[in-house]
């Protein structure tokens, strides 16, 4: 039997995703224009001696995120020289671990290396930041300094 | 869907009535503050300035039958020139469209019907123009949105 179409719920938009260590969205917000987030992991496959495939072998399991966010000054204290430090902010060295929370879900939740950071500029729009994190997926936190 | 346009444009409505908008307007010689009427849509009736004015005239849905439409809204405010000057049709602007430039606006819009979901505004756009002796100042922007209330 047909069925009106009234809507259905999806996830709009980036949601509310926030750092809260490494670089601390209290402190020095921004905007996140986009989220990019992938498990991922080495495979090997293992062969017959007729070439066919009987195995495949996961191992190096990485979760990746990319952020791009426009960074921004906090909204009780809205001046341009505050956007410029959160610029700066949003540019601490490789390395350093960033804490994210993600509002609408829970996969991207967690601490992650800060693998690379680049600020794009253009003489007609904000300045933004593209950030690219990893950590271990697979229960090693790479994050903890090894001592 | 055929009611989506007009639920959008009722819970728009709603916003901006609570705000309890006013402009000063001197007629005869003699200024007082006007009560604003917001009017919906398509209508015939006779709209008497200055006003407002709330379209939601088209959209498109996506992804395919789901029945989520991106809606345009525009909200349209005019002033009569003669009767009101720039700097005052300028701060009616503001007190009109104040109520849809909140970071929930979404969900206040939602709040307003229930059975309407609002997930989401985007591509908020302003333009000012002077039309024959009437100011004319409206922002548009559009609502992702459904037919039903989403918990």
């Amino acid at each position: 039997m047909a069925a009106t179409l009234k809507g259905r719920g999806v996830v709009w938009s980036v949601g509310s995703i926030t750092m809260t260590a490494g670089i601390v969205s209290a402190s020095n917000a921004d905007f996140v224009q986009s989220a990019r987030s992938s498990r991922t992991s080495e495979k090997a496959e293992i062969k017959d001696d007729a070439g066919t495939i009987r195995a495949q072998v996961f191992h190096g399991f990485k979760k990746t995120l990319s952020l791009t966010v426009i960074p921004c000054s906090l909204s009780g204290t809205n001046t341009v020289a505050n956007a410029q430090s959160s610029m700066d902010a949003h540019m601490p060295a490789v390395g350093t671990t960033i804490t994210v929370v993600d509002g609408a879900g829970t996969i991207i939740d967690g601490n992650y290396n800060l693998i690379s950071s680049t600020q794009n500029r253009s003489v007609d729009g904000p300045a933004t930041l593209d950030l690219e994190l990893e950590n271990g997926d697979e229960g090693v936190d790479l994050t903890a300094a090894v001592t | 869907m055929q009611s989506l346009p007009q639920k959008l444009e009722a819970a728009c409505k709603s916003l901006i009535d609570a705000a309890g908008v006013s402009v000063p307007v001197t007629r005869d010689g003699e200024t007082s503050e006007t009560a604003v009427t917001v009017f919906t849509g398509l209508s015939q009736e006779e709209k008497a300035l200055p006003s407002v004015t709330i379209a939601v005239l088209s959209g498109q849905e996506f992804p395919q039958d789901s029945g989520n439409f991106s809606m345009n809204v525009a909200v349209e405010v005019r002033s009569n020139a003669d009767e009101t000057d720039l700097v005052a049709h300028r701060q009616f602007c503001e007190d009109a469209l104040e109520p849809v430039m909140q970071d929930d606006t979404a969900d206040q819009l939602s709040q307003q019907n229930e059975d309407l979901g609002v997930m989401g505004i985007s591509n908020r756009q302003s333009r000012e123009r002077v039309e024959d002796r009437t100011w004319v100042t409206d922002l548009s922007f559009d609502a992702y949105c459904c037919g039903q209330a989403l918990a």
